[in-house]
């Protein structure tokens, strides 16, 4: 890449947004700005879901285990030692004394979760379809289990409450831009492609040599990573982990984002995320008003449904918008030299 | 038989091949071999195991029993993707394209194997792979430009005519440069003009590239203008093998596509 276009393609929107969060930083209030914090979040978790669901085409319900996971190991590995011998007298001594720097936790988090991911993928992706999301759905309770019945590690059913806020505007644009970047460049090469076509047609993809059992753990593992990554930004947001933090309520919504959106379109995916994470905080105060809780819900719901019925490979299907398809497509064409003329 | 290999390294080989589903036998006692660069036709009628006897040496079927040895080396009961590795590519007889994917995309997945960069390269955006990224749509381009479809490359593989998504599967499967390529029924639900046009694309193919391939096929006068040799099945099991000349005048072959009592003229075509 030239020294020009990486300026363009890369350098220039991170600043960009990097602008927009300082701006965000000084003009907005304080619940504004928690607002925007779960906005970026809700995009990390939906743009990874949709590597797993969207472009591999595994129908998984996942992703609040592995928040689940990946908070608390962040919430231990953040948590100040004075505070963990207070609340978690039954840590083992090699936790316990343990303070690690906030990204270092946090990508910790998402390692943890990953590496569940992995260890869980090997059986699991071998069933299709709803099978799997029974599976998944299976994954949520269990992780939720271990989180009530290891007091000793997680405080039960309390959960980890007086976390530091460490979540800031900065490490959930930095996170948010991570993901971004690496699901775009894995989309947009071999190896997604190699997903792609799991997706479309696993037996032609077999028969291609694409190995099709570790593409599909590596999908499942990356997408969890990024929810693990997540978990511990919500933690520390809220400044508070307990094993019903993240439920199937959750995981719902992020398939509503990705249905939305469109499986495989990253920015279609992203686009969804903002807009309903938004509604539903705008229209709580209208349900307020009108003492009928629950409309915004109700609305999505009939959204998704119409969605399905009219388009359903989701707003955008596998493709990009234009102006972001067209920064692809550039990239391609200096890649094939042109034909010589006949 | 004159083009029968020198049996001492064939590039395939199955030996006493069998399957059976459930209660039936779809197979029993498959042997035939491939020498290098030869071109073979594996034919029988209607329900003979033919499809069947390919889905197993693609890695697609496990055999009840039997061996294939492929390169010398045995390969049964693998999975396709570590045959595709070994150097088998194949079509299918019911299209299974990507058909999400542009033309030229569902090429390039075939070369992943061999060229596709790793995840961490990917990720980081190495210039090696945006090299090899770069390589791999050349490549696929490359043949592409073999099958006349070069200008089809960015359209949806989908919603584009039968025809021409065979050529996407065949050109799919050569891109892999195999030293195997296995054709299963390439002219199923083709018209005869499509019929024709695709057999010397394959005759065609074989002549300039050299690559070793095994053509099942229902079309008879296809298979004899372009297959070197022809192995017949019938019911699971060995009919015939000879040269196209040999297997038109085989009285066992003329029975078993057209019953008893009547002439070969019409098997032949």
């Amino acid at each position: 890449m030239s020294g020009g276009a990486f300026l363009l393609r890369l350098v220039l929107p991170i600043a960009l947004g990097a602008a927009l969060v300082f701006a965000a930083t000084l003009g907005l209030d304080p619940y504004s700005l928690t607002i925007l914090q779960f906005v970026g979040i809700n995009v990390i978790l939906a743009v990874s879901l949709n590597v797993t669901n969207g472009f591999t085409g595994l129908f998984s319900l996942g992703h609040p285990a592995f928040m689940t996971i990946g908070g608390y190991v962040a919430a231990i590995l953040a948590m100040p030692t004075a505070r963990k011998t207070a609340m978690l007298r039954d840590l083992p001594p090699l936790l316990a004394g343990q303070e690690w720097p906030f990204p270092l936790a946090l990508a910790a988090g998402g390692l943890v979760a990953a590496l569940a991911a992995a260890v869980v993928g090997i059986p699991v992706l071998r069933l299709r379809g709803h099978y799997l999301a029974v599976a998944t759905l299976g994954l949520i309770f269990i992780v939720q289990s271990l989180a009530v019945n290891l007091p000793g590690i997680t405080r039960g059913a309390l959960g980890l409450s007086g976390l530091p806020p460490l979540t800031n505007p900065w490490w959930v644009y930095l996170v948010l831009v991570l993901t971004l970047l690496v699901c775009w460049r894995v989309k947009h090469a071999s190896l997604g492609r190699t997903m792609l076509a799991i997706r479309e047609n696993e037996l032609a993809a077999a028969c291609l040599g694409v190995k099709v059992a570790r593409t599909r753990v590596l999908a499942f593992a990356l997408g969890a990573f990024f929810a693990g990554v997540a978990g511990g930004l919500w933690a520390h947001l809220v400044t508070l982990i307990s094993p019903s933090s993240f439920s199937i309520l959750l995981g719902f919504q992020l398939i509503v984002m990705v249905v939305l959106g469109g499986t495989g379109s990253i920015v279609g995916t992203a686009i969804a995320a903002v807009v309903l994470t938004l509604a539903t905080e705008w229209l709580r105060p209208l349900e307020e008003a009108a003492g009928f809780f629950g409309a915004s819900q109700i609305i999505v719901a009939v959204g998704v449904i119409l969605v399905l019925i009219f388009r359903p490979s989701g707003l955008f299907g596998t493709a990009e918008p234009r102006p972001f398809a067209a920064l692809a497509a550039r990239r391609r064409r200096r890649a094939v030299p042109p034909d010589p003329v006949p | 038989m004159t083009f029968m290999p020198s049996s001492s390294s064939p590039l395939l080989k199955v030996d006493r091949l069998a399957k059976s589903f459930g209660g039936v036998r779809a197979l029993d006692g498959i042997d035939f071999a491939l020498a290098p660069g030869e071109l073979v036709g594996l034919i029988g009628p209607n329900g003979s195991g033919k499809t069947t006897a390919f889905n197993i040496v693609t890695g697609v079927l496990k055999p009840s029993s039997g061996r294939i040895l492929f390169e010398g080396a045995e390969v049964t009961g693998n999975r396709p993707e570590t045959n595709a590795a070994l150097g088998m590519a194949r079509t299918f007889q019911n299209i299974r394209l990507f058909n999400d994917l542009p033309v030229i995309d569902n090429v390039m997945v075939g070369l992943h194997r061999k060229r596709g960069p790793g995840f961490l390269a990917t990720v980081l955006g190495l210039p090696a792979a945006r090299r090899s990224e770069a390589a791999i749509r050349v490549r696929a381009t490359e043949v592409l430009g073999i099958l006349g479809l070069k200008k089809r490359a960015g359209e949806r593989v989908g919603s584009l005519p039968y025809g021409d998504q065979r050529k996407v599967e065949f050109a799919r499967a050569l891109a892999s440069e195999p030293t195997l390529l296995l054709l299963d029924e390439p002219t199923a639900g083709m018209n005869p003009y499509e019929t024709a046009d695709l057999g010397a694309t394959i005759e065609r193919l074989h002549r300039e590239l050299g690559i070793t391939t095994l053509l099942v096929e229902h079309d008879m006068k296809m298979v004899m203008g372009i297959c070197q040799r022809l192995v017949v099945i019938n019911q699971g099991r060995m009919l015939a093998e000879g040269t196209p000349a040999e297997i038109r005048a085989d009285a066992r072959v003329v029975e078993a596509y057209l019953g008893h009592g009547r002439k070969g003229r019409h098997a032949v075509g």
